[in-house]
């Protein structure tokens, strides 16, 4: 199981589209290693990293947090 | 004179070197007194519930292939405790009285010419020939058992086979 | 990562040095009887990896510790003079993608003094790597590194689902267990990391909600107000989590009694089927009862029917010919006799009719005639009537008239007997006898005719009551009922049931209890909110919001993903199911994996229109397992082919039928880049040995025989046991 397929299973939850987060055309352009510019799905890449790299939960929901405190 | 009443209150006699394998195929107990049911024949093993079973059946053998054996003079013979009248099914045996009754080197009529006496003694004449068929019946079983012992063994259709051999 | 060769020395029944087996890609098979040292080979595996060999009468995997000189050969003991005696196996790993050679070597040395074993606690492990590009191997001395080796070869995790023997295939795929499938996904996918992005998402929207509310409550215009709505609020939320946590025991119950309920449906529905089996048996039972009664009156009656039928005088019919001729004959002559006698009546009653008609008899009375006589004159009529004159003759016949009858009568020819109808009786008995002789043959053929039929027919009905016995035995089996079980079963249902259905209620109750605290959280979310002053920065909104969103995204495509999981696996599985079976053309359902309250899924046999397939056998659930497993560790690789890992496993054909075997190795072949399978069946069987060397659709890898010097019956004394290894190709 690579970051992409991980990322690619949650690009396809309705919920990004329901929300206006994206639109289906840019998720299906999307790759993991793209910016996406959609503040939610950086933070999937954020925990897909941390996950994989095998951090912490705190340190990867720290990471996160100071991604979204801007 | 009834003739045929007559010939009934006889009881023939055979050979006793037959005697165990009558035995080997009849009935025992009850057998002697002819009231082994057709279950019991079965169940033992045997193809003859009586006695005069087999010796109808070997008679019938010895009139069927004209094969006929006097008794020797100095063999062991052993009666019948019962009068042909008391034998079973009473057609047949009148079948197998009037084969032998053919058999009788007499002209009928003359034989109605007869006095009571002279009758007698061709009633004795006619038992005799009877136990000279049957006899000859016993002896053809006799040496299909001594030839072919098997053919006896696990075949319940034996008795009716060998009537077919010639 | 496939296994090149095994060597065994003086291991068990392999004594010696000469036990060794090549193997290449593709399905491997050691075949072997019962006792031919298959599960041996399947210890030697596993001792090398793991230390550990099976113990049956234990039932379990026991270390070298506890096992000690067993391992050794007890011939090896035997022969063994004070000293050293040692067993040891060598497994050969070769990694085709990096082309390089591991050769993992367990060894076992026991000590030998004035005959006696002193037997030592430990074996000694060790590995040599070997690059292809260089000649000599080196040994592994860093212990870190060996394990990563063994745990790269055969990940623990994995092993039961690769490495495993016939009976352990019952107990990696548990049905009473419903979250064996879920372990075992867990244990062979990537799921446990969705598992932990949910969690690290839940994480991460909790601090981004006490954030907000921490700011919420900074700006609040009542600070006492927000910091009471704040512990409110915090109650609110420590109920609501307490009512998740009934929610989910709940729902444990529920599942727990629904998978009871059905497991007594199935139970139910078969223990009916032990019943109409059992009535079927007792219906073929009076049935043959019957037949029997008839065979044993038809076989009685055979050898009545000899006398009774007149079987008896079969050819017998020249007798009443003979007799017919004879009395024919006899007729004849005394019908000739009564027609002379008739002949002379007539003419005698000629004359006494002619007298009859002159005077009535004694007319006159004979005195008076006597007197005529005497006087030679009729008295009648006066007239003179000399002696011996015509007249005097006349009145004289008077007198003899009587006489005249009485000679007619006495001149008929007098015999002493008359047999007549003792003969007439034989010649018709006789021909009634033999019209019957005419049928005779008939009535034989008949009589064995119907003999042979209800031999026929007992027959039949002996081969039905065969299989109704045999199906209710493997009904027995398959479900493990008694016959009290069954009239439990019924109750115990109506319990369970009762209980799934107050469950149900219960979880109802709570989730309005949560919505209904959840409704009360709003509000005072809400009053927080209204108690703001000025303007809570859009930053933190929106963090709180997308924080929220990845929670539920999270969970969803943790859920997600699991489910396509399951269809994958499901796929998966009935496509190794079918394959498997295909040699079996009898009905065999299709898996299916069922969805629980819990989230937890169970495997289950359907038939075409959905229901499952109650009662099904023994094999037929060992495939579906064997299926199940192929499946979560094909289902990991991308193309189904599962290249890296070796599949070794001891005797799991013999759980099913000969049928089977064949399509379980084509499956399998096709699953596994190599496999290594032991087997019986192709011992017994030499069709199935050919099919298996010969089948296009197997990709067949290195066959062996093994063979015992010494009978397993005959093995009170194993000190001569050795074990011969023939390679079939």
């Amino acid at each position: 199981m690579t970051r992409e397929n991980i990322f690619q299973a949650y690009l396809e939850d309705p919920l990004l589209i329901e929300k206006n987060y994206i639109t289906q055309a840019k998720i299906d352009a999307l790759k993991f290693i793209d910016q996406s510019g959609v503040k939610l799905i950086e933070v999937i890449k954020l925990a897909i990293n941390g996950n994989v790299d095998e951090e912490s939960e705190g340190v990867t929901a720290r990471k996160i947090n100071q991604y979204l405190n801007k | 004179m009834e003739l045929l009443k007559k010939i009934k209150d006889k009881a023939p006699e055979y050979n006793s070197q037959h005697e165990e394998f009558i035995l080997r195929f009849t009935v025992g107990q009850g057998g002697k007194a002819g009231s082994a049911g057709e279950e019991a024949t079965f169940e033992q093993g045997k193809q003859f519930s009586t006695k005069f079973e087999i010796f109808m059946y070997a008679t019938l053998l010895g009139l069927k292939n004209n094969y006929r054996l006097p008794i020797p003079e100095n063999a062991r013979k052993i009666s019948f405790m019962y009068y042909i009248k008391h034998w079973q099914p009473v057609d047949l045996v009148d079948f197998i009285l009037m084969g032998l009754i053919s058999k009788l080197d007499i002209d009928f009529n003359e034989l109605e010419n007869k006095d009571d006496k002279e009758i007698e003694k061709e009633i004795l004449n006619l038992r005799k020939l009877m136990e000279e068929y049957a006899n000859g019946g016993f002896d053809k079983i006799r040496s299909k058992l001594e030839s072919e012992p098997s053919f006896f063994v696990n075949n319940d259709n034996c008795f009716l086979d060998l009537l077919e051999e010639k | 990562m496939i296994i090149e060769k095994i060597e065994l020395v003086n291991f068990m029944c392999y004594h010696g040095k000469d036990n060794v087996m090549d193997f290449t890609e593709g399905i491997n098979v050691i075949i072997g009887d019962n006792g031919y040292g298959k599960s041996k080979l399947y210890d030697a595996f596993y001792w090398v990896l793991y230390d550990q060999v099976f113990v049956p009468e234990k039932k379990e995997f026991q270390n070298t510790k506890a096992v000690k000189s067993k391992i050794i050969s007890d011939k090896a003991k035997a022969d063994a003079k004070d000293g050293k005696v040692s067993a040891s196996v060598s497994i050969t790993f070769h990694n085709l993608e990096k082309d390089n050679v591991y050769i993992l070597e367990r060894k076992y040395t026991a000590n030998i003094m004035d005959g006696k074993i002193m037997e030592t606690n430990d074996s000694e492990f060790t590995i040599m790597k070997k690059d292809l590009s260089y000649l000599n191997a080196k040994m592994v001395n860093d212990e870190e590194e060996k394990r990563r080796i063994v745990s790269n070869i055969l990940p623990p995790k994995m092993k039961d689902y690769l490495w495993f023997q016939g009976e352990q295939v019952e107990s990696i795929i548990d049905f009473n267990k419903q979250d064996t499938l879920t372990k075992a996904i867990n244990v062979l996918s990537s799921i446990t990391r969705y598992d932990e992005l949910k969690e690290i998402a839940i994480a991460a929207a909790k601090s981004g909600n006490t954030e907000y509310d921490r700011e919420v409550r900074r700006l609040s215009k009542d600070i006492d107000k927000s910091e009471q709505l704040g512990k409110e609020k915090t109650k609110l939320e420590e109920r609501i989590a307490d009512l998740q946590k009934d929610e989910t025991e709940v729902i444990e119950n529920l599942s727990r009694a629904e998978t009871r309920c059905e497991t007594l449906l199935n139970k139910q529905a078969d223990a009916q089927k032990v019943n109409e089996l059992q009535e079927r048996k007792k219906g073929v039972l009076k049935l043959l009862n019957e037949l029997n009664e008839t065979l044993k009156e038809e076989q009685f009656s055979f050898h009545g029917k000899m006398f009774r039928n007149k079987w008896v005088l079969k050819g017998t019919e020249s007798l009443h010919a003979e007799f017919s001729n004879r009395f024919i004959a006899y007729e004849n002559k005394k019908l000739e006799k009564a027609a002379e006698t008739k002949a002379m009546l007539t003419a005698e009653s000629e004359i006494v009719k002619k007298l009859q008609t002159r005077l009535p008899l004694d007319v006159p009375e004979p005195i008076y005639v006597q007197r005529m006589l005497d006087e030679e004159k009729c008295l009648v009529c006066d007239r003179e009537a000399k002696k011996n004159s015509d007249a005097w003759q006349k009145i004289k016949e008077l007198i003899d008239r009587p006489d005249i009858k009485l000679k007619s009568t006495d001149s008929e020819p007098i015999v002493k007997q008359n047999f007549t109808d003792d003969f007439k009786r034989l010649y018709q008995n006789g021909l009634a006898l033999t019209h019957r002789i005419e049928e005779i043959d008939s009535d034989i053929k008949d009589t064995l005719k119907k003999i042979s039929n209800i031999n026929a027919k007992i027959r039949d009905a002996n081969k039905e009551m065969n299989k109704v016995e045999e199906d209710i035995q493997k009904l027995l089996s398959d479900t493990s009922l008694t016959s009290e079980d069954a009239l439990d079963i019924l109750n115990e249902y109506s319990i369970q049931n009762k209980k799934a259905r107050d469950f149900k209620d219960e979880q109802n109750k709570i989730t309005q209890q949560i919505e209904h605290f959840k409704t009360g959280l709003r509000s005072v979310n809400d009053q927080l909110k209204e108690l703001v002053t000025g303007e809570i920065p859009k930053w933190l909104i929106e963090k709180k919001d997308v924080l929220n969103d990845f929670e539920i995204i999270a969970g969803n495509t943790r859920e997600r993903v699991f489910n396509n999981l399951i269809t994958q696996l499901e796929k998966e599985a009935n496509g190794h199911y079918e394959a498997m079976t295909s040699g079996n053309k009898s009905a065999r359902g299709q898996i299916k994996l069922r969805r629980l309250p819990n989230g937890n899924f169970m495997p289950e046999i359907i038939d075409n229109n959905g229901v499952p397939l109650l009662g099904s056998n023994t094999s037929n659930l060992i495939l579906v397992k064997l299926a199940t497993i192929m499946a979560i560790i094909s289902a990991k690789s991308n193309d189904g082919v599962v290249s890296f890992y070796t599949l070794i496993t001891d005797a799991p054909t013999s759980v099913f039928g000969e049928d089977y075997t064949i399509g379980f190795c084509k499956t399998i072949s096709k699953v596994y880049r190599q496999s290594i399978i032991m087997s019986k069946e192709f011992y017994k069987n030499q069709n199935l040995r050919t099919e298996l060397l010969t089948n296009s659709e197997i990709k067949i890898g290195k066959v062996y025989t093994i063979t015992p010097s010494i009978p397993e019956t005959e093995r009170s004394n194993r000190n001569n046991l050795s074990t011969k290894i023939e390679a079939l190709n």
